[in-house]
This record gives C-alpha cells, structure tokens and sequence, in this order.
C-alpha cells in the first residue's frame, strides 16, 4: 500500500504539470459561505455500514438511510429493486422510487457544500452521487456522507467497503461536482425539517400518493399544512388522502381551504365534487362540479366529472354546507 | 414487427379502456391526483392515461432486456411516477448508473492514479492527493 502511495505521488509530480495543463483539476478553492453556521465537526457515527457487493453501491447505500429510518432492510433486498444488471450499476430515479415503495421521502439536498454539510450537523445523512473518475471516464458511484471536519477539511462517508472513508473537501467537492451535486436524505412522513422547500416536500408525498401508500401521503400534506398554512396545494393533497382513507369530513374540510387559498382552481373545484358526491351533497357536489366546468371548460378530466356529478339531485341533507361562491358566476 | 407491434398496442388500448369501464375502479376516481396538480402548476405536460400505460409496458421491457427479472421490472415500474416513466423512457441509455468502482484496464488505471493524486478524481483508497 505505502509503497503503491509513493509510486503514484513519484507519477504525479512528472505529469502534474500537463494534467493541470489540460484543466482537468483546476477548480477554485473550496469555501464555504461566510454566513453559514456549521459545527466545527459532526459525525454520525451509529449511521450503519453495508460494505458493497461488486457494483451495488446502490444497494448499499440506499439500505444505510432506510435502516437510519427505522427499515430493517439489507442490500441484497434492495437488488432486486435498484440494480441494473446490464449497466452494472443503478439509476438515480430508482433509487428515489425504492424509498418511495417504503413510505418514506427521499428529499433532494441543496447543491452546495453548505447545504450537504448542515444536513449531516442536523443528524442527516446524504446519499450522493458521485463519479470518482472524470466526465469522459465516468466512474458513477453512490455512498453517504456521515460526517465532516472543517479544521481538518474532510468530509466522512460510508462507500464501497470502506466504513469510514475520510477524503479531503476539495477532492470530494470534484466527485461531487460531476454529477451537478445530486444528492438526498431520508425523511418519515411526519418529519418535516425546517430547511426543506415546499415543492419538494409536496412532490415527495404525491409520490406516496401515487403508490397509494395514503396513511403515509396523509401525514406528509398534514406536515406540510402545519408548516405552509398558505400553500393551497398541501391543503389539495391532504384532501385527496383523506378521501382515500375513508374521512369525507375531513377531506371536504381541507379542500374547502385549498378553495379558499385559490377560489379560481378547477382541479379543487372537481375534487370537492367528487368528495361532496361521496358525503352525500349532491346538490352541493353539483355546484362544485359546475363551477369547475366553468373555470376550466377544456380539460377532459372535468368534463367527466360534469357528465357524472352534473345531473345530481338539486336537494341536499341537512348537514350539508353550501360551497363557497364560484368566482365565474 | 412494425404490424406486430401496432397489434399489441391496439390491444393494450383496447384492454385499458375496457379496464376503465369497469366498477371495480377504486372509490376515488374521477379525483385528480395531487402529482397531476403538481406537474400542471410547474408547467409540465398533463400526460394522457393511455399513452401512459403504454410507456409503462416499454419501459418495463427495457428493464428486462438490461437483466432485470421480469417479476421484479413490472414492481420497480409500478413504483415509478409517470414523470419518472418518461424520463427513463427517453433517456435510460445515457443515464448516470452509480455502481462501478473496480473495475479499470492498465491504461485507464494509470490515469486514474495520476488524477487521484492530483485530486480531481476518487478511485483509489490507496492515492492520496499531493498538497
């Protein structure tokens, strides 16, 4: 090993030269932003090690975060969802989708130093894409980050068999910069950080959503409303897992609010239909679906629902609310 | 195999429609999903049903022909949105997939070593960058 070390800095010193000639490592000096507030040093070290098999990296990597999640799953369960045989290796939409197929989140992380280090100083580990070789020798490659040291500028990961790689920030940032800083963590659906924006969040959970794991999706758009109360989309997604799940009060409730964040958007208009149709509200249901029809007389979806819901009874229940005023009267 | 394929496209469009049609459909159709609301407020393209389940049936294929099991490529599909279905559609060839480090014949070796120890690249535990 000592000997392979001295051998390669022997090599380096004669060809540095033309390599920097050629502009193959010339990148400017790693910094991080004057305002950032990091911990000197951080390092989770109960985050778990799978060492590889030969090309899973992805396996690996991706079983590390789930099991920080509380998923007891390991690599070789994780083959037959993420590796490719053929390009030995596994792709970056995969890896998303297999967090998905266990009701959690994969949520991007920012593509900064800064960001990628203040989710480990948060207790968040980062899977990242890395290619260790150079954009014309691609050598793509997943590990996680656990850890860093700002004096010592390294950063710690998990990767490939190794438990605890420690590689210099400057290095790093070179893998990392090739494949344009990809990267995320693990999140349960109830665990909303507080740096996280809300279009990820939200594409995160229609995610969960359109695998139908609803018990998940619900408590992702609950987070979500707690955090943006205004985000009429959230409201929207918590109203399509209520109604999933069974709760029509609920789900009229929070699409009511999404309508009245956004009293001009037909897909809230024709899912309280829909919903209101269920409770039973015809005649209120009717109305909605009407106003949608209005607002959004082109799209094929809404016109199914008028041909279903539009010839509804015009007499309600007791307990049954007027909608809101259609703003195309 | 243009007539052949066409055959068996006619056919899915045939089977879907007539899986539409059915009762059986959970209690939530005609609900708009939140990933449709999503992709319509970002601008994307509302993709048809149809078109979708066709997508669905050619990526799966790929994902056969490239050495996933057959079971386990119709799971990892399903899994997968119909935003993520396209993009893989158009794109799986050029596609980044993360996996191989050991493998590097003797000149590509050598020129890892060299990159290594200059640190533009990461391939050896045994390199370390000269300062």
């Amino acid at each position: 090993m000592v000997k392979g070390l001295c051998h390669a800095r022997r090599l380096a010193g004669f060809f540095l030269l033309t390599a920097l000639l050629a502009g193959c490592a010339h990148r400017p000096p790693v910094t991080l932003d004057p305002g950032t507030r990091l911990p000197p040093q951080a390092e989770l070290s109960d985050t778990p090690f799978f060492p590889q098999e030969r090309y899973q990296c992805g396996p690996a990597a991706l079983a590390t975060l789930l099991n920080v999640r509380g998923v007891k799953i390991d690599p070789e369960a994780l083959v037959p969802q993420v590796y490719l045989p053929a390009r030995e290796g596994s792709l970056q939409t995969e890896m998303i989708a297999a967090v998905r197929r266990q009701g959690l989140l994969a949520i991007p992380v920012e593509p900064s130093l800064d960001g990628l280090l203040g989710e480990v100083a948060a207790g968040r580990p980062v899977l990242v894409l890395q290619n260790l070789g150079l954009d014309v020798l691609p050598r793509w490659h997943y590990a996680v980050v656990i850890g860093y040291d700002l004096e010592r500028r390294h950063v710690v990961l998990r990767s490939g068999t190794e438990a605890r790689r420690v590689t210099p920030v400057g290095v790093f940032m070179n893998t990392w910069n090739r494949s344009k800083r990809w990267g995320f963590v693990v999140l349960a659906p109830d665990d909303l950080p507080p740096n996280v924006e809300p279009d990820a969040w939200l594409e995160a959970a229609s995610g969960l959503e359109a695998l139908g794991h609803w018990p998940q999706a619900h408590a992702a758009y609950g987070a979500a409303t707690r955090r943006w109360p205004d985000h009429a989309l959230a409201w929207f997604g918590l109203g399509n897992a209520a109604y999933a799940l069974g709760d029509g009060a609920g789900a009229e409730q929070a699409l009511r609010q999404a309508i009245q964040l956004r009293p001009d958007w037909a897909l809230a208009w024709n899912n309280l239909a829909h919903v209101l149709a269920q409770r039973p509200c015809p005649r209120a249901a009717r109305a909605a679906a009407q106003c949608a029809g209005r607002l959004a007389p082109d799209q094929a979806d809404i016109r199914r629902t008028l041909d279903s819901l539009g010839g509804l009874s015009a007499v309600d229940g007791a307990d049954c609310a007027n909608v809101p005023a259609c703003p195309l009267p | 195999m243009p007539a052949f394929l066409s055959i068996r496209k006619y056919l899915a469009v045939l089977l879907s429609v007539a899986l539409l049609g059915l009762p059986a459909l959970p209690a939530h159709a005609g609900m708009i999903g939140t990933g449709q609301a999503l992709a319509a407020e970002q601008g994307r393209i509302d993709r048809e049903r149809l078109a979708s389940l066709l997508e669905r049936e050619d990526l799966q294929r790929q994902l056969a022909t490239l050495g996933v099991d057959a079971q386990d490529a119709k799971q990892r599909v399903a899994s997968l949105t119909d935003a993520e279905v396209g993009k893989l559609n158009q794109r799986l060839a050029e596609l980044p997939a993360g996996g191989d480090v050991l493998g590097a014949i003797l000149l590509i070796f050598i020129v890892f070593v060299i990159t290594d120890a200059i640190g533009a690249t990461d391939i050896f535990p045994f390199v370390h960058p000269v300062r």
